[in-house]
């Protein structure tokens, strides 16, 4: 290889690490919101449990 | 030496343009434009400077290095290169600054569902009598809701959805009062198992039942159904 590949193999290589970083970090970011999702729905559903303790 | 090398990049730049210009020169100031509006975004959200100072600067660095390099005749490529590696860096900060968003809120969530817990559990086990009768209404809401005044014809397919649904609702009741979902599995049965014939509406209303079957300390059940 000459030096002009070496130098496109590194750019691609380093490239191709934050690709990876970003998509990693997407990955985390998803999970993170569902997690929020979750309690999101938990503490609803407590809230509805409590106000219909209330009513009775 | 940078304003010598600088004045004769110059005028090799203007010796291309009037050639008819480099190929690769406007995509590399695109980059380069593209990658300075995205740090300039990241770089004025107070929170990414909060949550993710590190890849900020790492997009600085990047930007500022492609930023150089454009004012050197045939760099484009190198000018493309780090104007993605800033850019890329400029998106990780944006996701590690959700990320961060995200567990403050998930911690201010997480109290507020313990204090609701909590509140649940005063409530509604203040006394045993009463704890009863409670559950007693919540059964008898499950059932009334989908039976009462209703002719009802379920496939085999609509028992396993009610069975499940009903098995479901205990298991989030159980859960709202602090029992962790982990230890807990679900499973809906359909029209099996009956404990008295479907005949009468008695045998029906107890054939509508939820059984909770507890593991052993290995974490094993009896066989199953």
């Amino acid at each position: 290889m000459d030096d002009q590949s070496y130098k496109r193999a590194r750019m691609r290589a380093e490239q191709a690490e934050l690709d990876a970083r970003l998509a990693e970090a997407k990955v985390l970011t998803g999970k993170s919101q569902e997690q929020l999702n979750v309690l999101n729905t938990r503490i609803t559903r407590l809230r509805k449990q409590l106000q219909l303790g209330e009513a009775q | 030496m940078s304003p010598m090398i600088r004045g004769l990049s110059c005028v090799l730049l203007l010796g291309s343009v009037a050639l008819g210009g480099c190929a690769s020169q406007p995509s590399s100031e695109q980059a380069l434009q593209q990658a300075g509006d995205d740090f300039q975004k990241v770089k004025e959200d107070a929170n990414v400077l909060r949550f993710a100072p590190k890849d900020v600067i790492r997009a600085g660095e990047s930007l500022a290095r492609a930023d150089r390099l454009s004012s050197y005749w045939g760099s484009g490529a190198d000018v493309v290169h780090y104007a993605y590696l800033s850019q890329r860096y400029s998106a990780i900060a944006r996701e590690h600054t959700q990320q961060g968003l995200n567990a403050e809120r998930g911690t201010q969530l997480e109290l507020e569902r313990q204090r609701l817990q909590l509140a649940l559990r005063e409530n509604k086990l203040a006394s045993v009598q009463q704890q009863g009768k409670w559950v007693e209404a919540q059964i008898a809401s499950l059932t009334t809701q989908t039976d009462r005044g209703l002719v009802m014809t379920l496939g085999e397919q609509d028992n396993l959805k009610l069975s499940r649904d009903r098995a479901q609702s205990v298991a989030d009741l159980l859960m709202d009062l602090g029992i962790d979902d982990k230890r807990i599995e679900v499973e809906g049965y359909g029209d099996q198992y009956p404990v008295e014939a479907n005949a009468s509406e008695r045998g029906r209303a107890q054939n509508r039942r939820v059984e909770i079957v507890f593991s052993d300390e290995k974490g094993q059940l009896g066989a199953a159904r």
